[in-house]
């Protein structure tokens, strides 16, 4: 069964073609940089047919970037796949699970649009533009939410009225779920420890979103994302963690308009709105001596400290501090300082093994260290086509693995 | 020297009179005044007189050497106890929008006591204080520049009396014990709306509350920590307005939500109900986790100190949180000692005012510089 895998980031587009069960991976790539300008040019990152190539190409959207991507595989010959599986951001309280696309799945998929207005949107978008391109291929939903439902109710939980709470499901969802299941269970893996009794946080740094997971017994415990990807991390173009009191500020000056507060904190807010100049964490680091660069460096690595501090506390005794995706993975700085002045932890880098890793996955912590540091290579994509291929080859297929409601 | 204490809360004004000889309060009285309103009337002012009244009663001819008045929030502009004169009760004019129903009264407050208590100097210690010098990094907030300035935000923390005779109270046991380095504190203010703030020495460096008491902890009736998407969420789908929505995050949620009924703090970690088992394991949760933020602050952590109203309800959450820190902190090798501040309130505001208006005043009192170090 050949697979395309989408993978919608808030400024990226990652696909992947795979012959499951084999997994073998006949094309990947990536859609950088999609969205707002920064200081370097949008472009398609091509792995196929033994070779890298990039093509550079405008993408203001996700849906130009797809067109620019499905050229891309053309070019390479690559053969139309069997099954479409896309990484959906929210599922809501609809989906607990994966599930197969019909016309009720994709109006139920519309609802969410206002849970996470920066991914969710595009993706749908997409789910629609494949399904009128391509009515005869499946398509399959794989949500970043479900790991997370083993949350318990001591931290999902926000302290609100019930009727809000249980009625209208305010409660902490976490996000980016995919990629923390995958990059756990490579780690476990590294570590050779079986994933019911690991205990880790999982660092996912995209270029774009970013969200800290604890895991307890290979379960995730708690996320730095709430109800919808706005909480947390300081991220790209998101705000992160905000008193409420300003967000009510923000709407009384906007005389109630909550569209434009929310396109503020989602879209120029973030390191974009700190830096005033880019929206990359890797621009803002590389200018770290600037004044308003340095003070944006500070803010951004200071939050994940202290996250890092708490979740390694929530998931003690901890194996394992796990990095991944764009930043996780290739900027050797935010991992130093994430981890920095963290001995009391049992959290030490070796500080040559981080500025050079090597390949991934890779232990860069110091060899008294009692905690490891993994860089591990997330791999949603191939974590999506598992997903999927499981669910589509499963006798009982939408009923169990699909529910919704 | 003789100090007398004026606090007002939201219902009531709290008097206490403090000599040298004695910790506890010689004298003190609480009555009550309308709640909610911005200015002061003239129950105030009679209440005042009735005070100087009771002084004279207990000390012939006996005037305060200084009055010590309890200010919420002072902002920037007063990042230390300070003589209330005419320029200061203006200055703080500019701060008043931020906490509108705290502000304003107290300058109130301040205004009349000058008049009755002629002759006595008039400070104001703000709560604010003690975080002024919280490090850059730790103050801001993922907004542009623009919004920022535009809205003036923040962090702030609003338990700096408490705070700050915690670590008092630790540094003079390891000073006692032969250990002079700076420790390392977690400070845990249990009160209506409870506070950790995570300090070295006497300089803070992380604290849960925000540009206002609204974030952080979960409070009496406040919500805490939130999804600033929640926020606009309920704004969006429920057509709240920005007024109705500050009175249900600030009145009809927090540990009164969790729990189906208004009860203290004290009340819920007393309790071994099950109505109230959520109020319960969400507060220690989130407790646990502002511990952990703090230790990631610090790296690592000394002390873990309660105080406030409810600091003698905190047996539980003191071992549950020590038990927890001891198996987080790995590399550490020294205990997290465990240290309880049973000073009222009141207390510690006659001590902050005893140290600025007294012949030893502290000569670098407040915490004005906040001076980060790099983390790249």
């Amino acid at each position: 069964m050949q697979i395309m895998v989408l993978n919608c980031g808030s400024s990226s587009l990652k696909y992947s073609v795979l012959a499951l069960p084999g997994e073998r991976e006949i094309a990947r790539g990536e859609a950088q940089r999609v969205g707002p300008r920064t200081a370097e040019p949008a472009r398609i990152v091509h792995r196929g047919a033994g070779a890298e190539r990039t093509v550079f190409a405008d993408m203001p959207d996700h849906a130009t970037a797809f067109d620019r991507i499905v050229q891309v595989l053309d070019e390479d010959d690559v053969a139309s796949s069997d099954v479409i599986a896309h990484r959906i951001v929210h599922g809501g309280k609809h989906f607990a699970g994966s599930v197969e696309v019909d016309s009720g799945v994709e109006r139920a998929l519309s609802d969410l649009n206002d849970l996470a207005p920066i991914h969710n949107p595009p993706a749908v978008a997409l789910v629609g533009a494949c399904r009128s391109r391509h009515p005869e291929v499946p398509q399959v939903l794989v949500f970043d939410t479900s790991y997370h439902n083993t949350i318990p109710d001591a931290a999902r939980t926000y302290a609100l009225p019930e009727t809000l709470r249980v009625e209208h499901g305010l409660r902490k969802y976490g996000f980016h779920g995919i990629s923390h299941q995958y990059v756990v269970g490579e780690a476990a893996a590294v570590l050779r420890r079986p994933p019911s009794d690991f205990n880790a946080v999982s660092c996912h740094l995209g270029s774009g979103g970013a969200s800290l997971c604890a895991v307890k017994g290979g379960r995730s415990v708690d996320s730095t994302m709430g109800y919808t990807p706005l909480q947390g991390l300081v991220m790209s173009t998101r705000c992160g963690d905000l008193d409420p009191a300003v967000t009510l500020q923000m709407l009384a000056r906007q005389e109630g308009d909550a569209e434009a507060v929310e396109r503020t904190l989602n879209r120029t807010s973030g390191v974009l709105g700190l830096s005033g100049a880019s929206a990359d964490i890797r621009d803002v680091i590389a200018g770290a001596s600037d004044g308003l660069s340095g003070l944006t460096a500070q803010a951004y690595l200071w939050r994940l400290r202290k996250y890092l501090g708490s979740y390694l506390t929530l998931v003690a005794p901890a194996h394992a501090v796990v990095f991944t995706d764009t930043i996780g993975e290739t900027v050797p700085a935010v991992r130093a300082a994430a981890c920095g002045g963290l001995e009391g932890f049992g959290v030490e880098l070796d500080p040559v093994a981080n500025a050079g890793p090597g390949p991934l996955p890779a232990d860069v912590a110091a060899s008294g260290s009692r905690v490891r540091v993994l860089v591990v290579a997330t791999n949603e994509e191939l974590a999506i086509a598992r997903d999927a291929f499981r669910l589509l080859t499963s006798s009982t297929s939408t009923a169990v693995e699909g529910a919704w409601s | 020297m003789n100090v007398l204490t004026l606090r007002l809360t939201s219902r009531a004004l709290c008097c206490g009179w403090y000599v040298p000889e004695l910790r506890e309060p010689r004298w003190q009285h609480t009555s009550s005044w309308e709640p909610g309103a911005a200015v002061l009337g003239d129950s105030v002012a009679t209440q005042l007189f009735a005070a100087r009244r009771m002084l004279s009663s207990i000390v012939s001819g006996s005037a305060p050497d200084a009055i010590g008045i309890h200010l919420r929030h002072g902002g920037e502009v007063l990042d230390r106890p300070t003589r209330a004169s005419e320029d200061v009760l203006d200055a703080l004019k500019v701060v008043a929008a931020q906490a509108p129903l705290h502000i304003p009264p107290t300058l109130g407050l301040a205004r009349i006591a000058s008049q009755i208590f002629a002759g006595s100097p008039v400070w104001l210690v703000p709560e604010t204080a003690f975080f002024c010098g919280l490090p850059v990094r730790e103050q801001i907030y993922g907004l542009a520049g623009e919004t920022r300035r535009a809205l003036g935000v923040r962090r702030f923390g609003y338990h700096g009396l408490y705070h700050e005779a915690a670590c008092d109270l630790v540094i003079g046991q390891r000073i006692r014990a032969g250990n002079q380095g700076p420790a390392r504190v977690l400070s845990v203010c249990l009160e209506p709306q409870s506070e950790l703030a995570a300090v070295r020495g006497r300089q803070p460096v992380m604290v849960t509350s925000g540009a206002t008491p609204l974030e952080g902890l979960p409070g009496e009736t406040s919500c805490g920590e939130l999804d600033p998407g929640i926020v606009l969420n309920l704004a969006r789908d429920f057509s709240i307005g920005p007024e109705q929505l500050d009175a249900l995050l600030s009145r009809q949620s927090g540990l009164r939500a969790l729990a189906g009924q208004p009860l203290s703090l004290g009340q819920i970690l007393r309790s071994t109900s099950r109505n109230t088992r959520l109020a319960r394991e969400v507060f220690a949760y989130r407790l646990l986790a502002a511990c952990g933020a703090g230790c990631g602050a610090l790296g690592g952590a000394d002390a873990l100190v309660f105080s406030g109203r409810y600091a003698r309800q905190a047996e539980e959450l003191a071992t549950q949180l020590s038990e927890a820190l001891v198996c987080a902190l790995q590399g550490q090798t020294e205990p997290v000692c465990v240290h309880y501040l049973h000073e009222p309130l009141d207390r510690l505001l006659a001590d902050a005012t005893i140290r600025a208006a007294g012949p030893r005043a502290r000569a670098s009192a407040g915490n004005a510089a906040g001076v980060d170090g790099g983390l790249l």
